[in-house]
């Protein structure tokens, strides 16, 4: 980026060029009020209240269309700037009702700052305010206040830009003008849930977050998603112990400024846990977590040589490495990672040999065609989907291999170019020429086909084969499987040594943790039976709510958002969880003694 | 430090009786003045204007409550007295939002008048009533019945309390 010269509130400053003055306001610490513009959309210019003084431009200029140029003399802080503000800010609230008390933006909404920062302290309006309809129900996950509404176009901009599906639009005109959807219509698609992220007023509201709570009650933490292996960068907000609601957090490698609604809303593995429960004569009983604790030492002791651990990609990578050594403690000859099979990682190890691996979703528009070979992203990592979409309507060429039928279509995944063939087959015929006609290729592969065997490291051979660059992705399931496969390194181990010696009843002892079954294991039924027919068994998951009846002893697994460690994502990136500030320590790790060699009384309480 | 003290008393001291006079004198004088102290529980204080004694809420004239379940008054009030649930109206045309549940420890309550300042809706005020004493802590958290009825009623309710 060129850098140039310029001046900002009498300040000569060195900032790039063709930058929106917004932008750079914020950067200097003193962001210039608006409610239109936002990073993620661009620029409108429609709510007039970003306008700023400019020499030698006679009149007032919006500081979100304007960009940076050499030279340019910007005063954001003048009399007649100030006054501007006053006025708009006067016109805004002309006909905003005065719900603040009710309203779920109430406490965090830029309207409310403005308002107090800039904004007139009474209003001379004579006349009643305009009604129009309130708390109407626009999609499964949004509620639509009309009265409220500014008129900004964030989100009319939000549908049609960015997800491409165009269901808002604008109706009527000058005070009669609402934000409505197309007539008989509802808002459909998987990320409604950052409408009511970017409304700057209470006009679009989150129905799961109505009327819950008062943002200045809750805690917020930075955090990432705990659904799919984007982990993308999120904001939890806590209610006391309770996980009130989730918003996007900024963070242009992963998720850019959204968050999907399936990531948002749908908390799969955060269902109840069973708590700590021993079984005494053939009935399990709740214990306290210490007793519980002494119990699950007491029979791992016993069972010594014939005892074996197995953790799944609901686990840290701190949980990862101590349930490691417990492995080890035991002698156990089995891989006691879940799901790590030896083919996707020969192909991490590949990929890591030539640093072929895209771990930045931002360089997504240096390329020119998208392959995706496996299940559509829409379905399983809809975050990238978003973010294949954005690079699509910027001439990126996506082509999606798959027989599996994702979900339908939508926005900008419809001008995706589909095949029905197996990977395999397309790879072979029509294939080898769609990856050698482009110039910088993106290939982006199902774990799943690699896991089952389908596709193998030969595809890079493919890759390398033809002219120009290319980079790839591997779409994981599960939440921390690389951090498994990382765990796991290059031992040739896919389980199935474990389920045999499960099935013919050489395993006393097992300890399950963190597994999420459906994703973990190839066969979940049969995995299920040889598991529930072992001796005893030791769970410590969320998931696996039939095992529970079937083991010996059940200890309290955290929700994934209450865990605090690193896991890997499927970009490789290494993230972060954290947990609200009483939960920023590792879940409950009894089998530590074993690891000192403390006594089980003295079992390390870490749990907050 | 030395203190020096004067040990040694006048004659006039030495006597004691003029003392002693001018002590019954002050007696003597105020058994003809008008009484200062009330016969309480039998006589009541007339309270001055603006009073603060304990919160109650205030009813509208549509027979709802007037609080919106803003949560202002529990940000606001310095000894954490209020909690609110808030909850949805069961006719969402006519109100949205009220409190599901809106109770005061009175046992906690200064009587500040913090949160009557900060309601947007006037939906809490300070009452006359100062008699709250109980001989369990729980008869001292009023809930959103108790905070919104008669508090004259109440108040006798609460004398009885203990026996």
């Amino acid at each position: 980026m060129e850098l140039i010269k310029m001046t900002y509130n009498g300040v000569e400053i060195e900032t790039e060029a063709g930058k929106p003055l917004i932008d750079l306001s914020r950067e200097l610490g003193e962001e210039i009020p608006h409610f239109c513009y936002h990073p993620g959309l661009g620029p409108e210019g429609s709510c007039r209240l970003c306008l700023v003084e400019v020499a030698k431009i006679p009149k007032l200029v919006p500081a979100c269309t304007l960009t940076t140029s050499a030279g340019m003399e910007v005063i954001a802080n003048s009399e007649k700037v100030i006054k501007a503000r006053k006025g708009v800010l006067e016109f805004l609230l002309i006909n905003h009702p005065l719900d603040c008390p009710i309203c779920d933006k109430g406490g965090e909404c830029p309207l409310q700052d403005n308002t107090r920062l800039h904004g007139p302290g009474h209003s001379r309006m004579e006349d009643d305010k305009n009604l129009n309809f309130k708390h109407r129900i626009i999609g499964e996950r949004i509620i639509h206040d009309a009265e409220r509404c500014i008129l900004c176009t964030r989100c009319v901009r939000f549908q049609r830009d960015v997800v491409g599906n165009c269901e808002l639009t604008i109706k009527n005109r000058g005070d009669k003008a609402t934000v409505d959807l197309f007539s008989g219509s509802r808002l459909t698609g998987n990320f409604t849930g950052n409408l009511a992220d970017i409304c700057p007023v209470g006009a679009l509201t989150s129905r799961d977050f109505r009327f819950k709570a008062r943002p200045w009650e809750l805690e917020q933490v930075e955090s990432v998603c705990g659904v799919c292996s984007m982990a993308c960068s999120a904001s939890t907000w806590w209610l006391g112990d309770q996980l009130a609601r989730l918003t996007a957090s900024p963070d242009s490698a992963v998720n850019s400024w959204w968050l999907c609604d399936r990531g948002r809303y749908g908390r799969p593995s955060e269902n109840g846990s069973a708590g700590n429960l021993v079984r005494l004569q053939g009935e399990q009983v709740p214990m306290s977590r210490e007793e519980t604790a002494a119990r699950a030492l007491e029979i791992i002791r016993q069972g010594a040589g014939s005892c074996a651990v197995l953790c799944g990609s609901r686990s840290t990578n701190e949980e990862l490495a101590s349930l490691t050594e417990l492995n080890g403690f035991l002698d156990s000859p089995f891989s006691p990672f879940a799901g790590a099979s030896t083919e996707p990682r020969r192909f991490l190890a590949a990929l890591d040999e030539e640093k072929l691996e895209l771990n930045d979703l931002a360089r997504l528009g240096g390329f020119d065609r998208a392959i995706i070979l496996g299940r559509d992203p829409l379905e399983t990592h809809p975050v990238l989907a978003l973010r294949l979409g954005e690079a699509a309507a910027n001439g990126l060429a996506v082509t999606l291999v798959g027989e599996q039928p994702g979900p339908d279509p939508e926005g900008f995944t419809q001008e995706w170019s589909r095949s029905s063939e197996t990977p395999e087959s397309w790879l072979q015929g029509q294939g080898s020429s769609a990856m050698t006609g482009s110039d910088r290729l993106l290939l982006i592969v199902d774990e799943m086909l690699l896991r089952s065997g389908r596709l193998d490291t030969s595809i890079l051979d493919l890759c390398r084969g033809r002219e120009g660059e290319f980079s790839v992705v591997l779409l994981t399931d599960g939440f921390n499987r690389r951090g498994l496969m990382a765990a796991a390194g290059d031992r040739e181990d896919d389980n199935d040594a474990l389920l045999k010696a499960l099935e013919e009843g050489r395993i006393d002892h097992l300890f399950l943790f963190g597994v999420e079954a459906q994703v973990d294991f190839k066969d979940h039924e049969q995995w299920v039976r040889a598991l529930s027919q072992n001796g005893s068994l030791i769970v410590q998951c969320r998931d696996m709510k039939e095992l529970h009846r079937a083991a010996e002893v059940v200890l309290a697994r955290r929700p994934t958002l209450a865990l605090a460690g690193s896991m890997i994502n499927t970009l490789g990136l290494t993230r972060r969880l954290t947990a609200r500030s009483a939960l920023r320590c590792e879940d409950y790790q009894w089998w530590l003694p074993l690891l000192s060699g403390e006594s089980a009384g003295k079992a390390v309480g870490n749990e907050g | 430090m030395k203190v020096k003290r004067n040990d040694k008393l006048s004659l006039r001291e030495k006597l004691y009786l003029p003392a002693i006079f001018q002590g019954l004198g002050i007696t003597f004088r105020n058994m003809f003045r008008k009484d200062v102290v009330l016969s309480y529980p039998e006589e009541r204080w007339e309270l001055p204007e603006g009073y603060r004694g304990i919160p109650r809420l205030v009813m509208g004239d549509d027979n709802i409550e007037k609080c919106v379940a803003c949560k202002l008054c529990e940000s606001v009030c310095p000894s954490k007295a209020i909690s609110i649930v808030i909850g949805e109206f069961r006719d969402q045309d006519m109100r949205e939002r009220v409190p599901a549940e809106f109770q005061i420890d009175i046992g906690r309550c200064i009587n500040c008048g913090y949160c009557m300042e900060a309601c947007p809706k006037e939906a809490i005020v300070m009452s006359d009533l100062y008699e709250v004493a109980t001989v369990r802590r729980e008869d001292m958290i009023f809930d959103k019945e108790r905070l919104l009825g008669d508090y004259e009623r109440y108040s006798v309710d609460m004398r009885c309390a203990g026996k």
